[in-house]
């Protein structure tokens, strides 16, 4: 076996790594750790075709994928190793990201204290903002975890976000609203809850960009003219996919 | 620390899964490009005059939508082909953006702002059909870096058609495509690892408070969103979406975000680097990010 066979080999075999690393993702329900889960078609498919490639390469004799190429791939399965095997090892509020499963579809409203909440995540409050003249009085039941780090530390304040995923993990953005009233103090942060809130108009000396820290997200979103006050709120287990990755803009909202 | 190790493997490793169906794609059709379209058949087909031919590259990517991570593979073929660098190039540099899913996706973001989307589509526009232009006179095969021609070659030295292995052009059979796919994945594939682990890095080790900084002028916001945008290496498909969440960044700002990226970014950077002439390279990095930059400041002067 000479030194260009045992390249080409080499390449096969990171291929089909690479193929199969895909593929297991989307066997072990892990894949939306990553990415959107509508791409996962589309990873599959790659997936396949690299498996094909990885089969195919050794019988090239005039393929050459070069060593260096070899290597700096061999160190990203590495990584995607470590990444894969470090799911159940997270802690703190990292550890909400990290955590999976299946739940059953939720009424589009809830009742409370003879009130109706119209069910949407912390992304889809924000849109309403976004295109609604004057959100004041709009009574909405979120689910997302409570952040009080960074300058809502310093503040004394707290939000109620989530992470809202588009693509990948490296378009990830935290996305929810300061909260107001008694409840607001209670819960700790990382601690996930159902939260049944009216939007009422940010209160006077709250204003101010709060720069905090959510793992993974490249930035927080915080609406800068209304806060959620909390009507109700009761502890709740993170979503089976804790990220939000769907968006709607009329009821019934992803939630 | 280990958190942050995590984070940074899981980042990497999301940023690489996103890209890699596009590349590939882009592997296949190139190579695909490479074997079945006889040597200047493309060249014949398109416009004589260079107008013609840089439009036809701009607007390419409609009926040829490819992302940036892909393009660079089908580009690297469309050259060694014959295609000329005043249509290649512009392609490159358009298709990403100036495609039917990227112009929607931007809509959407942006709620509909169509000066948005349309400073976006210029922001692209104008260094692609300047270097277009510029790179008129270039023959295709000079842009490619030099080594890149015969590492591509079969080591007998016999062009592909002996009897050592390499099938002759048009008798190609389906593993020695999928072969060749796989070989051009592992080659492009390094770079794309190598922006993603840089991206990752970024996103894992900065401090979230640094970006504020940067909105202290609109000089420093649109420099602060261009370098962002560069070193994230976000697929255009999304970005707008990230761009849009910066709400406190001005408009230009924003803009510029979404205008560099799809042309500049560091997976792009160590792609381009790997295929194209070193002076090419520092071409396809410092027009689009000086034209951008120029385009935005001038968008914020005009309070678009």
């Amino acid at each position: 076996m000479n030194a260009r066979t045992v390249e080409r080999l080499a390449g096969a075999l990171v291929l089909v790594l690479l193929g199969g690393f895909m593929l297991g993702l989307i066997a072990t329900g892990t894949y939306w750790n990553y990415l959107n889960p509508k791409f996962m078609r589309l990873t599959g498919a790659a997936g396949v075709v690299l498996l094909f490639c990885g089969l195919a390469l050794p019988f090239d004799r005039g393929a050459s994928p070069g060593w260096s190429n070899i290597a700096v791939l061999s160190v990203f399965l590495v990584l995607a190793g470590i990444s894969a095997a470090g799911f159940g090892e997270n802690t703190a509020e990292a550890d909400l990201f990290f955590s999976g499963g299946k739940e059953e579809a939720q009424p589009a409203r809830v009742e409370w204290n003879g009130q109706e909440y119209v069910r949407m995540n912390t992304a889809e409050v924000l849109l309403l903002i976004d295109r609604t003249p004057n959100a004041t009085g709009e009574r909405v039941a979120v689910r997302g975890f409570f952040t009080r780090s960074g300058d809502l530390a310093t503040a004394g304040r707290a939000a109620i976000v989530r992470t809202a995923v588009v693509c990948c993990l490296a378009d990830a953005l935290a996305m929810g609203m300061l909260v107001s009233g008694d409840a607001a103090s209670a819960p700790p942060s990382g601690a996930w809850s159902e939260i049944l809130g009216t939007i009422e108009p940010m209160p006077q000396g709250w204003a101010g960009n709060y720069t905090v820290r959510i793992p993974g997200s490249i930035f927080t979103v915080l609406d800068d003219r209304y806060v959620l006050h909390i009507d109700h709120a009761a502890a709740a287990d993170p979503p089976a996919m804790p990220y939000i990755f769907e968006f709607r803009e009329k009821e019934p909202y992803a939630y | 620390m280990f958190e942050d190790l995590n984070m940074f493997a899981t980042m990497t490793t999301a940023v690489f899964l996103e890209a890699a169906p596009f590349l590939l794609l882009g592997s296949l059709l190139g190579v695909l490009f490479e074997t079945y379209m006889p040597a200047g058949r493309l060249e014949r087909l398109t416009p004589k005059s260079t107008l013609g031919r840089v439009l036809v590259g701009v607007f390419a990517g409609l009926l040829i939508p490819t992302c940036e991570c892909g393009v660079v593979s089908i580009v690297r073929k469309m050259l060694k082909k014959g295609v000329p660098p005043t249509t290649a190039i512009p392609y490159m540099m358009c298709a990403p953006v100036i495609n039917p899913v990227v112009l929607a996706s931007t809509y959407v973001a942006f709620q509909g702002d169509y000066a948005m989307l349309s400073w976006r589509i210029l922001m692209v526009l104008a260094p692609a059909v300047g270097l277009g232009l510029a790179l008129n006179r270039i023959p295709s095969q000079h842009l490619l870096k030099g080594g890149l021609l015969l590492q591509e070659e079969p080591s007998c030295g016999c062009g592909g058609a002996c009897c050592a292995g390499h099938e002759p052009e048009g008798r190609v059979g389906p593993i020695t495509i999928l072969a060749r796919t796989g070989a051009e994945f592992v080659e492009l594939g390094k770079y794309l690892a190598l922006g993603a682990m840089a991206s990752a890095a970024f996103k894992v080790f900065t401090p979230p408070a640094a970006m504020e900084w940067f909105a202290q002028s609109p000089w420093l916001a649109v420099a602060g969103m261009m370098g962002l945008a560069i070193v994230l290496s976000i697929c255009s498909e999304a970005d707008a979406f990230v761009a849009a969440s910066f709400s406190f960044m001005p408009r230009a700002a924003q803009a510029a975000f979404i205008g560099v990226g799809p042309m500049v970014d560091l997976k792009l950077i160590a792609m381009f680097s790997a295929v194209f002439h070193r002076r090419i390279t520092a071409a396809l990095v410092i027009v689009p990010t000086a034209t951008v930059f120029v385009l935005a400041m001038v968008m914020q002067g005009v309070g678009g």
